[in-house]
């Protein structure tokens, strides 16, 4: 028996966040999700003054933070980790010095601001964190940066606060949480498998025509250049920083999906694809990870048992 | 000279015995002070004692301060974990957009 779908849209974190859930309580998951959001956002928004993650970038005495906080740091790290580096939490001043320095809704409509300039990034290993009592100490001069992983994790967090919350009945419910196109999933999918569009941007409309891949678990996520643009000193910028030069990634690459078990591996892979430009497809490959990949003139690969299109939709 | 101070062979004799005999306790006593003194000052004396404990030291030390510096970076690489099962392709309308933000 299949259960019946239900969805929510609204928006947090400077985002839209999408919950459905398969077979269960629509406000249960909602309630618990929203919890888990307003967590995340006095946890560790970057343009949040009193954040904890704010507090923790003013200082360079060893801190002991949050068990949620903690979590973030270790995302990040694994990122920089299995990416060698590319995938860097410590870009917090080099996005700031590029003119992302507030939520982008802010500067999104911004004609003035910083005159533009580059940061060098001085690397995770410069992140001294202890697991064993949840300590962190930065070298002076760095600040934290999570945007790339940090929305993903929050997105893994609240689909498994969603799934807890909803009472165990049948053969059980299912969840699918997604952040500005970061999507986690848990629990049973429905039949025929959670349905996402693939597309440059997350504010494209589900029905639009497109590419439609089914995903019986894990998660998906997305990163692209196509978004989150501006213009600095006649200069257009993007979000995603290289941190081999401090400047935004100049890839062949526009937008890169990836699937992985969870929302925080898959948004680690695509961010590394758009960085590592050419030598994408064969990383993704190495790692079994399936990816699609969007060439900077439209051209689409598809990596490691991405599945080959069928249009769905409501053709013109 | 004293006329009554005349001395035997006897007396000569005896003299020659005291001056070796004292000769041989002032030897002996220079040994008794040089080997006194010496285990004297190797109980008392740390030069080699501290030396051997910073070796000692040493290496515990410069492993402690390696793993604080680096301790980010002294864990292996991670692998990033594959979903279950594969995507597969489908013709029904889309419940939700994957795409940058």
């Amino acid at each position: 028996m299949t259960g019946r779908s239900r969805a929510a849209r609204w928006r947090a974190l400077g985002t839209d966040v999408d919950v459905i859930v398969e077979g269960g309580d629509l406000e249960l998951a909602t309630n618990a999700v929203e919890r888990v959001l307003l967590d995340v956002d006095r946890t560790y928004s970057r343009f949040r003054p009193d954040s904890e993650l704010s507090g923790l970038n003013n200082r360079t005495t060893a801190t002991s933070v949050s068990p949620l906080l903690a979590w973030a740091i270790e995302a990040a790290l694994r990122g920089a980790r299995a990416t060698d580096g590319l995938v860097d939490p410590t870009v917090g001043r080099a996005m700031r010095a590029i003119g992302y320095d507030e939520d982008f809704a802010v500067i999104g409509h911004r004609n003035s601001g910083p005159v533009l300039h580059l940061e060098p990034v001085p690397g995770w290993q410069a992140i001294d964190y202890q697991a064993v009592n949840r300590t962190v100490r930065l070298r002076p001069g760095i600040e934290l940066d999570f945007g790339s992983t940090g929305k993903a994790l929050a997105a893994d967090l609240a689909v498994a606060a969603a799934l807890a919350a909803l009472p165990a009945l049948g053969a059980g419910a299912g969840v699918l949480v997604s952040l500005g196109g970061d999507v986690a999933t848990a629990g049973r999918a429905p039949e025929g498998g959670w349905r996402i569009l693939a597309a440059d941007s997350s504010a494209t409309a589900p029905e639009t025509e497109g590419e439609v891949i089914a995903l019986s678990d894990g998660a998906i996520a997305t990163s692209s250049t196509t978004v989150r643009r501006w213009t600095r000193d006649e200069t257009t910028v993007h979000h995603i920083i290289d941190p081999r030069t401090g400047a935004p990634a100049d890839s062949p690459w526009r937008t890169a999906s990836v699937v992985a078990a969870t929302c925080v591996d898959a948004n680690i892979a695509a961010t590394a694809a758009i960085l590592l430009g050419d030598g994408a497809p064969e990383w993704l490959t190495a790692r079994g990870l399936p990816g699609r990949l969007v060439a900077v003139d439209g051209r689409i690969e598809r990596v490691a048992g991405w599945p080959s299109p069928a249009f769905a939709g409501s053709p013109a | 000279m004293n006329p009554t101070l005349r001395t035997s062979p006897s007396d000569r004799t005896r003299a020659v015995r005291r001056l070796r005999s004292l000769t041989m306790c002032t030897a002996l006593a220079g040994l008794a002070a040089v080997g006194g003194f010496g285990y004297l000052a190797a109980l008392t004396y740390e030069g080699d004692k501290a030396a051997t404990t910073t070796a000692v030291i040493t290496t515990p030390s410069t492993t402690s301060s390696s793993s604080t510096s680096s301790s980010t970076a002294a864990t292996p690489s991670p692998t990033l974990q594959a979903a279950t099962s594969a995507p597969t392709t489908s013709t029904s309308r889309a419940q939700v957009t994957t795409g940058g933000s």
